[in-house]
């Protein structure tokens, strides 16, 4: 790492979270400048527009790309059009221990003065709520599931090659000559077609003011710089924003900047949750490192730098302030930009390529919590490429998590894609499998397997809510076999599937509606051509997600139930259900043996497996291929963020040994500590589940440093996951640190302050966690020798 | 006599190449004072203090399928099973020529990790189903291997000596600080040149039998010693330093083997 480089990282890692009003104070201005008096498209295009005219621009010493999100780096801007923060809020987020952003003392007034005042009534989380049943809203408090668009908007694109092959003038050439074509004759859409297009150019001036405006800034630094060399490179910024984002890049690293235009713009102009994420960042650059390097212009050690200085962009960035329920599921700054290497090209020969190896050094380098790197492994993938991963890997922090080419393949066309969009996609956010640059893939929430196994219990009511939530389908004792229980389980998860799928049609239709991303829509492979925004059907593929969660959890209670009350006889239903009740008090010798003598899932053992076989084949009948409001149809994938703590929160007890409030199981990942049977027979379990039916599978393993040491540990890393990819698991992530580091750092945060570890599908500093989310992955098994 | 194992490990990475399932036969024909699987000495079963029990029956095909659990690994990583213990070869060797011979029909790649001290007629059974034979070389000296094992080194010698002409042997050699890891040493590594097999076999061979693992002593078997009723080893026995394990690496590679 050059000295540039670390004073721009020194400077991303030590400054402290902030919110800024900027943008709320701008896009405040523009809705009453403009609403009313143009379509909702435009209006948003125009607040876009605004918005990139008047923010804040800077070029921070030393910076090579340029732009940042708020007034600077570590500056959140908030997003009142869909949460209206409360001054509770602010104050809140301000003193929070974790994940907390300073707040400015002048910014209260100007919330509760300016932003609030216009907001608080037409707010989006506002619209949902009053649009959404009641029962809907007794599940949502219950943590039945959560709500992906509460106060985030639709996210999940990840960029194609298209910004690289064509500059904002070529999309508006394209835009104009659509509109040109509208058929009004015959088109009864083509009024509404017309806006949406309208709205496209508009975008693609934004973005292009955005460049004009940092052209000219590096122009005239550039005049006053003192420093020669500085002064060149501001001048090659100015040059490199001349021609990017209005022009298709000619160089690699205007490559670079003009991906960084598109990001900032497509995350200014709402908040997507997953942010956005370049995808394939090593082919796309490809083509121009090799032209670059072939004329003279680039060695490695400069477009190292370059890469480097995107990912200190990246980290820059974190997620908007979130709060309430959405705040539990996600609790983290990071923002999900989730960036692919490696896998295969288009014509489906090995992906890996030059650029590849620099983006590898660049995550060993940096070490930084964003961007989420990973890399995409196949069957062609060579050996240097997946060993260089494992090296970086078993470092510990959790980075790169490790992805199955032919299954994201098989996945993608599976769910109907063409073997050429499947071939540029990849996986983003945590896990999640999409047709990059062709897909809206909106996640709609997570959904809690095992708290529904607790209502099927309880004759469908709720204890903790105290709320009768569930269908009446019989009390515990009621069940005579496991098959009439398992029977019954199936019927509450598709009640709650229908509650859950009814609220996310209603809340699809009302982004349609009120939020469309005209920006987000030009750079989606569709939206053009047909005229139609990225959140109301305009992709080329629309589809909407249910996430699974804590599929161990319930795996091991059924199995436990099973075992003990149907098999073995040797407890009897009534005596499970009062220790469950009364937390295991007075039970405890009952519940070791359902910790210790049940079977669980995790070991090899096709007992509980298939249990787990069973209860993940009707989630995913039940919901896959239900029909969403964009013309495309739901489908499931299974994995947590940090919502497997929340949703442990809103339990008991359960029969698998756990107590009440404690996190369930996370991903497709055994019960922390239940899978004793070493690696081999973790990832054999796990691949018992038909990943390829999924959009997106998550799990952990987490390794004592010595289980994978030298040059044998490397091969066997490797190795393990070679063979868990060829049983079409779909992805794999590493803890390599030992349970004492973890357990000092909790008990002196202070002095470990750099511990990084991987969560769910991101990594993030041990510190930022919250006590619960820590003990989890304290008690997560530990992979020795 | 019926065949107890100890342990089925998965996911051993030290036991042969790739990943490996280690099973763990109990039963040993030495008595060594720095053993770590304490456990697998005896041949009869036993209880552990904790009320675990040491040793456990398995119908040959059950063991077959509970090895070829992770067939798919040993495909990928070049492993297979490793037959360890005790002493996999002082066995009912129609019960374990049995498990072999159907590993063999699965495909599975073996490894048979020995201490050398079994009639010759045990490794002739087994010879057309293992792959590699890791060999442990304790003492060159007889009367060391005496003091420490309980028994002398005649047979095990004379053994290794027969075994290299015929199979591929992979030297194993614990170190144990106090015991063999100072002037000893160097007698070893004449033993091994003297004993060790030929290098007449073929290119495969010779690479195979100029193969040792050096073992440095580690005193983490201590606490299963008193689990199972044992007196534990109270000979001083230390772990040799980094420095000193690596002028003995250089010593064996001096000799013409390749050191893991």
């Amino acid at each position: 790492m050059n000295t540039r480089i670390k004073a721009l990282r020194g400077q991303s890692v030590t400054t402290a979270p902030r919110l800024s009003l900027e943008r709320a104070l701008l896009e405040t201005e523009a809705y009453e400048m403009y609403e009313g008096r143009c379509s909702v498209p435009e209006l948003r295009a125009f607040t876009l527009l605004h918005i990139m005219k008047h923010k804040k621009i800077n070029i921070y010493p030393g910076e090579l790309i340029v732009g940042e999100k708020g007034d600077a780096p570590q500056t959140a801007p908030t997003f009142p059009e869909l949460i209206c923060h409360s001054l509770e809020d602010m104050r809140v987020m301000d003193a929070r221990e974790l994940i907390s952003f300073k707040v400015a003392e002048g910014d209260f007034a100007i919330q509760q003065e300016r932003i609030a005042p216009f907001w608080e009534g037409r707010c989006m989380r506002k619209k949902i709520m009053e649009a959404v049943s009641s029962e809907w809203k007794e599940c949502y408090a219950a943590g039945i599931f959560t709500e992906f668009m509460e106060q985030r908007g639709p996210g999940h694109t990840v960029g194609s090659e298209i910004i690289y092959l064509n500059g904002f003038l070529d999309f508006k050439e394209k835009i104009k000559k659509t509109i040109d074509e509208l058929d009004y004759s015959a088109d009864m859409e083509a009024v509404a077609k017309a806006e949406q297009l309208r709205a496209m150019g508009i975008a693609c001036d934004a973005v292009m003011e955005l460049g004009k405006r940092y052209a000219g800034l590096a122009e005239g630094m550039a005049k006053s710089e003192t420093d020669p060399a500085r002064a060149a490179e501001l001048r090659q910024i100015a040059e490199n924003c001349a021609v990017v984002p209005a022009h298709k890049p000619r160089t690699y690293w205007q490559a670079i900047q003009m991906y960084w235009f598109v990001h900032l713009c497509v995350t200014m102009e709402l908040n997507p949750w997953d942010a956005y994420s370049p995808g394939r960042l090593d082919q796309h650059l490809f083509p121009f490192y090799e032209k670059d390097t072939d004329e003279g212009r680039l060695d490695d050690e400069k477009a190292l730098e370059l890469l480097e200085c995107l990912w200190i962009k990246f980290n820059n960035q974190p997620a908007p302030p979130k709060v309430g329920i959405t705040l539990k599921e996600s609790g983290t700054y990071t923002d999900f930009a989730n960036i692919n290497t490696g896998g295969i090209a288009p014509d489906g020969s090995d992906g890996c390529n030059p650029v590849s190896r620099l983006i590898l050094d660049c995550m060993d380098e940096m070490k930084l919590l964003q961007p989420s790197s990973n890399v995409q492994i196949s069957k062609k993938t060579p050996r240097w490429f997946i060993k260089r991963a494992c090296e970086i890997s078993r470092k510990g922090w959790g980075q790169p998590a490790f992805y199955n080419t032919e299954a994201i393949v098989q996945e993608l066309l599976v769910a109907g894609k063409s073997l050429d969009d499947a071939r540029r996609g990849g996986s983003s956010g945590c896990v999640e499998t999409g047709a990059f640059g062709n897909e809206a893939y909106i996640l709609t929430g997570y959904f809690n397997l095992p708290k529904i196994l607790e209502i099927t219990l309880n004759n469908g009511f709720d204890k903790v809510s105290g709320k009768q939530l569930g269908l009446k389908l019989g009390k515990a004792a009621d069940f005579k076999t496991y098959d009439a229980l398992l029977d019954a389980y199936k019927k509450q998860i598709a009640h709650f599937t229908d509650i859950k799928v009814r609220g996310s049609n209603i809340i699809e239709a009302l982004y349609a509606k009120y939020m469309p991303v005209p920006f987000l829509s030009v750079i989606t492979n569709d939206c053009i051509a047909r005229g139609k925004d990225y959140n109301a059907g305009g992709a080329r593929y629309n589809t909407s997600y249910l996430q699974g969660v804590g599929i161990g959890t319930v795996t091991d209670s059924l199995a436990a139930i099973k075992h003990r009350v149907f098999d073995e006889k040797d407890v009897s239903m009534d005596e499970l259900m009062s220790a469950l009740e009364r937390d295991f008090e007075g039970y405890e010798e009952l519940r070791q043996k359902l910790v210790n003598d049940s079977p669980k899932y995790g070991n090899d053992d096709d007992y509980a497996d298939d249990l787990m076989k069973e209860v993940f084949l009707y989630y995913h009948e039940n919901m896959t291929g239900r029909p969403n409001m964009r013309g495309g149809t739901y489908r499931v994938n299974m994995l947590p963020t940090t919502c497997h703590v929340y949703f442990g929160e809103v339990m008991m007890a359960s029969a698998n040994g756990r107590r009440a409030g404690k996190p369930v199981s996370e991903g497709i990942s055994p019960t922390q500590g239940a899978d004793v049977n070493g690696p081999t027979a973790a990832l054999r379990s796990a691949s018992k589940l038909d990943h390829l039916k999924t959009g997106g599978t998550l799990l952990n393993q987490k390794f004592t440093p010595s289980a994978v040491q030298g040059e044998k540990g490397l091969d066997a890393m490797a190795d393990l996951i070679r063979a868990y990819f060829a049983m079409d698991g779909h992805h794999i992530q590493f803890n390599v640190v030992d349970r004492q580091t973890l357990i000092a750092a909790q008990e002196n945060p202070e002095d470990y302050k750099d511990l990084i570890v991987r969560v769910a599908g991101y990594s993030d500093h041990f510190r930022n966690l919250n006590k619960e989310l820590q003990d989890e992955i304290i008690k997560r098994t530990e992979q020795a020798l | 006599m019926s065949t107890l194992i100890t342990n089925i490990q998965r996911y051993s990475i030290h036991d042969g190449g790739g990943i490996r399932t280690a099973v763990f036969f109990k039963g040993c024909p030495l008595n060594c004072r720095w053993c770590h699987n304490p456990e697998t000495m005896a041949f009869a079963a036993e209880t552990g203090s904790d009320g675990r029990t040491a040793g456990k029956t398995y119908d040959v095909n059950e063991l077959v399928r509970i090895a070829m659990r992770d067939g798919i690994f040993y495909n990928m990583s070049g492993g297979g099973v490793t037959i360890t213990g005790g002493e996999p070869l002082a066995q009912d060797m129609g019960y374990l020529v049995t498990f072999l011979r159907l590993l063999k029909q699965n495909g599975v790649d073996v490894a048979c990790d020995t201490c050398g001290d079994v009639p010759w007629e045990n490794f002739q059974a087994v010879l057309p189903y293992i792959n590699v034979f890791l060999y442990d070389m304790k003492t060159a000296s007889a009367e060391l291997h005496r003091e420490f094992t309980g028994k002398g080194n005649e047979r095990i010698l004379d053994n290794l000596k027969k075994l290299g002409r015929v199979a591929k042997v992979w030297l194993r050699v614990p170190v144990i600080g106090g015991v063999n890891d100072g002037a000893e040493m160097a007698a070893m590594i004449d033993t091994a040149m003297t004993h060790a097999p030929s290098v007449t076999g073929g290119a495969a061979r010779e690479a195979a039998t100029r193969m040792v693992s050096l073992l440095p002593y580690h005193a983490t078997g201590t606490g299963k010693w008193a689990e199972f009723g044992k007196k534990p080893p109270c000979d001083g026995f230390y772990t040799p330093s980094p420095e000193r394990m690596l002028e003995i690496k250089t010593d064996w590679e001096k000799a013409g083997f390749i050191v893991d």
